[in-house]
Formats: C-alpha cells, sequence, structure tokens
C-alpha cells in the first residue's frame, strides 16, 4: 500500500469545477436516510373497521394481504370498546392459500388481552411475523368475559432493526463504515443506491387504500353482518359500503382489488362490483380469495381523493354474502 | 428551505441508476440532491385508506376508534365522513363527529358536521327501503385552540417521522383522511 504523490501539481480543470467533487456528506447523510426508511416507513398493510357490534361471542374477520419480501415483523393494533372490564383472548393466523376454510397457520395467541377499562377504547397491540407469500390473514376474538366491539385493526411494517445483508426486496443496507474513511472514495454504486433503496423499500411496502370487512364465521350463521339481498334490494344490487381515500400526490395508480364472498347457491360470477369514481370492476362470489386490478386517474395534489363505493348482487332465491373486501396499491404501478 | 413534496410515483423504474447509464459518470451535486429528494418523497407517500363500517346504527354502536398512520410533516386533515339513513322519519340525524388524540375528544374539541340527513338511521340499502348515502368532508378552518364544537380541519401529530394516531368517529358508515396542510419547511421540523 502507498499513497501515491505527484512531483507536479495537476491542474483541476475549470469545468470540474462546475459542480464539486463529492464528499462522505450529504451522501452518508441520504444513505443513512434510507436505512431511517426501511425501519420506520410503516404504512398501512391492513386497516379496516370490522361491520360488527357490541357482543361477547367469537368472531373472525379474514383479509387479503401482500406482505413485504422480506418477511417482516409487523405490528398488529386491535382497538377495542369493552361495556365493562374484562379480556378477550386475540389470535392472528396466516394462509399462504386462497381458501379461507383451510391453510392457516397461527402466528399469534390466542392471547389474552390485557385489563380492558369498561366503556373506554383500549389498544391491545403485538408484533406477528408475516411470511412473505402470506395470501390471508385471519384475525380471531373469543373468550371474551364482557361484550366487546371490535372497533379497528391495524397492521403495519415494524422492523426491530436493519439487519445485515441485502434484502429480497433489493434494500441494501447502508454500513456508515463505508464512508468512514477520510479522502476515501465515493463509488457510483452508493450514489445509486440512495434511489435504489428509497424506491425498494416504497415499492416493497404495500399500502392499503380500503376495506369492507364482515365476519368470516359461519356458526352461529351470519350473526351480525349483511347479506344481499335486504328486504328493499331484492331483484337489485345492494349499496355496502362508501368511503374516501385519498393517495397524495398521484394522478394514476393501478389497484389490487381482492374479494371474499359466497352464495347460498347459483352462479356466483360478477356478484360483487366495486366502484372507484366513474369506474368499476366486478368480482365472483366464490367462497375462495379472487382478486382483480383496476386502473384509476386522480386529481392529483394533495388533496387526491378517491370514492370507492361496494355493491352486492345476488341471484333469484339466492343469498350473497360479502366477508371481505380490500384495495392494496404498490406506489409506482 | 425545503418544502414537502410527495411524488407522483406513477411509472418509476426502481431499477433505474442515478448516474445513468455512463460507465464512469461524473460526481454531481444533481445526483445528491434526486437521491435526497427521492427518500423525502418516499418518506412522506402515505395514503389513507376509504374504510366502509356500520357506525350508526344503534345496534352496532355509534362510536368507533381508528389508528390512523400518519406521515412526516403533516400538520392538519379533513375528514370524509359517509352517512346513510332511511327517510322514512323526519327528524334529523344526530351529527357526525371527529376527534384526534392530537387535538382531543372534548365536545369542543372535535369537528362536528351535520349529515344533511334527516330520517332513521339504517346500513346503506339493509333495511326495508332504500338508504340514502351522503358523504360529507370537514372543513379545512383551522382553529388553535376550539371554545366551541364546530367544522374544522383536524390536528396531526406534526413530526420529522410516521406516527400512529388515534382518531374517534361517531354516527359514521364510513371514514377517511385527507392531509391538506403540511409543514412548510422540512429543515424546520
Amino acid at each position: 500500500m502507498a499513497i501515491p504523490t505527484p512531483s507536479s501539481l495537476a491542474v483541476i480543470k475549470s469545468p470540474t469545477w462546475v459542480q464539486p467533487p463529492m464528499a462522505a456528506n450529504p451522501l452518508d447523510t441520504v444513505l443513512q436516510n434510507t436505512n431511517h426508511l426501511y425501519r420506520y416507513f410503516c404504512p398501512a398493510l391492513i386497516s379496516f373497521v370490522p361491520i360488527d357490534g357490541p357482543a361477547s361471542r367469537s368472531r373472525s374477520y379474514v383479509v387479503a394481504v401482500a406482505p413485504s419480501a422480506d418477511g417482516l415483523a409487523y405490528t398488529f393494533e386491535h382497538r377495542i370498546l369493552a361495556a365493562t372490564t374484562g379480556t378477550v383472548d386475540v389470535k392472528v393466523e396466516t394462509n399462504t392459500g386462497t381458501d379461507p376454510t383451510t391453510g392457516w397457520s397461527t402466528a399469534y395467541g390466542p392471547t389474552t388481552s390485557g385489563s380492558l377499562t369498561g366503556g373506554s377504547w383500549s389498544l391491545e397491540a403485538h408484533s406477528v411475523t408475516l411470511p412473505a407469500n402470506a395470501r390471508l390473514v385471519r384475525v380471531s376474538y373469543s373468550g371474551a368475559t364482557v361484550t366487546v366491539t371490535i372497533g379497528h385493526v391495524l397492521a403495519y411494517p415494524d422492523p426491530s432493526s436493519v439487519s445485515a445483508g441485502i434484502k429480497a426486496c433489493g434494500f441494501r443496507p447502508y454500513d456508515g463504515a463505508l464512508l468512514a474513511m477520510t479522502g476515501g472514495p465515493v463509488t457510483v454504486e452508493l450514489v445509486d443506491r440512495m434511489r435504489t433503496n428509497a424506491l425498494a423499500v416504497l415499492r416493497d411496502r404495500r399500502q392499503v387504500i380500503a376495506s369492507l370487512v364482515q365476519q368470516q364465521d359461519n356458526s352461529p350463521p351470519w350473526s351480525f353482518g349483511y347479506a344481499a339481498p335486504s328486504a328493499w334490494s331484492s331483484g337489485q344490487p345492494m349499496r355496502l359500503g362508501k368511503a374516501v381515500a385519498t393517495l397524495p400526490g398521484q394522478t394514476n395508480a393501478i389497484l389490487d382489488v381482492y374479494v371474499i364472498a359466497s352464495v347460498s347457491g347459483g352462479a356466483t360470477a360478477d356478484l360483487i362490483e366495486v366502484m372507484f369514481g366513474s369506474s368499476s370492476v366486478k368480482l365472483a362470489a366464490t367462497g375462495l380469495l379472487v382478486s382483480t386490478t383496476i386502473s384509476v386517474d386522480l386529481p392529483g395534489g394533495a388533496a387526491s381523493t378517491l370514492p370507492i363505493e361496494v355493491r352486492v348482487r345476488h341471484t333469484t332465491a339466492n343469498t350473497t354474502y360479502l366477508q371481505s373486501m380490500v384495495v392494496l396499491w404498490r406506489p409506482g404501478d | 428551505m425545503k418544502a414537502p413534496n410527495v411524488p407522483n410515483w406513477k411509472g418509476i423504474q426502481p431499477a433505474l441508476a442515478l448516474t445513468g447509464s455512463g460507465v464512469t459518470p461524473p460526481a454531481s451535486v444533481s445526483f445528491l440532491v434526486t437521491g435526497n429528494d427521492l427518500g423525502l418523497g418516499v418518506a412522506l407517500t402515505y395514503a389513507q385508506p376509504a374504510l366502509m363500517f356500520e357506525g350508526n346504527t344503534a345496534a352496532s354502536g355509534t362510536s368507533r376508534q381508528i389508528g390512523a398512520v400518519i406521515g412526516p410533516a403533516a400538520q392538519y386533515a379533513r375528514a370524509f365522513v359517509t352517512r346513510c339513513g332511511t327517510a322514512a322519519y323526519s327528524a334529523p340525524q344526530a351529527a357526525a363527529t371527529v376527534g384526534t388524540a392530537t387535538g382531543g375528544f372534548g365536545a369542543n374539541d372535535v369537528a362536528t358536521f351535520p349529515s344533511g340527513l334527516s330520517g332513521a338511521e339504517t346500513y346503506f340499502d339493509t333495511g326495508s327501503v332504500p338508504g340514502v348515502v351522503a358523504v360529507t368532508v370537514s372543513g379545512d378552518k383551522v382553529v388553535a385552540s376550539p371554545v366551541a364544537p364546530g367544522d374544522r380541519a383536524l390536528p396531526l401529530p406534526e413530526g420529522p417521522s410516521s406516527s400512529i394516531l388515534d382518531v374517534e368517529v361517531t354516527n359514521a358508515a364510513g371514514f377517511g383522511l385527507c392531509v391538506v396542510f403540511w409543514s412548510p419547511d422540512l429543515e424546520a421540523l
């Protein structure tokens, strides 16, 4: 090893000074920011308010997921309203298939909640590692000692640290030692890593755009939930939900729409319609997880909003049950 | 001074090198600026979901607490609240309210807005008559220390990192947040 020392000065050409050569900073700071994104960028993968009411019965909810390719830990948060002081058991399962009646693997619990204060919203939070190939998540509540209302279920990526090694999503952790040496080289790879790392995290963490979730259980049969037709809507589509999502900054997005629905009999095709503004998709009520995609135009800007509505159809003399509708977005699609 | 900006990510090519395809591109401050802006843009990209549920009838109970993931630098949001009922009765429905842990849940703290609907509260078309549905958006007026109920923007936990915000919604059958005010200068966070 040697330190080369020219015997004559190397005169730097003027154009070089138009943009000065890089030093460790601010590149070091920007790369550390990408590590920050990996650890702390936490858009919700699961967010639903179940169609539910106060009860002590057991109940389960199933939602479609597309977890991180890195098999990350996710924090699950359950907001529960107990009528009086008591507890409820919480369980989370994953499924790599599309059939919600089989193939479940326990990922958490059943674990008894802390003491829920009567008349107040309580937060139960815990970690669950979601395998990259999980397609479904089932959240169950059982053994309630008092009447409870399940207010909201939230799950977001929450890795405890940034471990060494290239990740399946394409993220390359930045080791601060790479730029710590005085006078050390700044490689093209490190410069490119600012972009590839940030976009790897962005694209790997799908964001939930919409949800409408009813209980999955068939026993007791459909004890709280809505099925088509209602008394009024026989022969017509029944509106079952409407709300507004926001995708800030976006003017167009391709969204993934997932549905689990079933019928008491008859044909299953095109019974569930999800409307996005003036566009819509129709999905089948096969009892399995079905999905499709839709390209939606948005106004752009901070308030780039998207109205979403769900309608349920039925065939003559039959009933359609919508258990779960979820819309996911991968930024960039 | 660094203003927040959520890029339009449509069509972004993750595999594209920041430095282009040249074998030995010159060191460039523009690379640093672009790389820095991309990272900040990702950090601000938080969609807010359209949540559909029943929270407006006696059977369901009329209160829901929601955990909303809020990105960095978000200051205030407007709330989209879905109301529904039937026109079978003439009495006006109760006003919907939305409160956040940042702004408080007291009577004067929450944003209130009437649905504009009259009639018995039901859930969409699940009753014996067609449902009447309205989506109402709360106002964008910022009231730092409210002393009376009103229709106003919802305060968010402004900061340099994301957070989970408790939001309580009453008399609603759907909910969504829309961040409308951001910190004007990210460097000041």
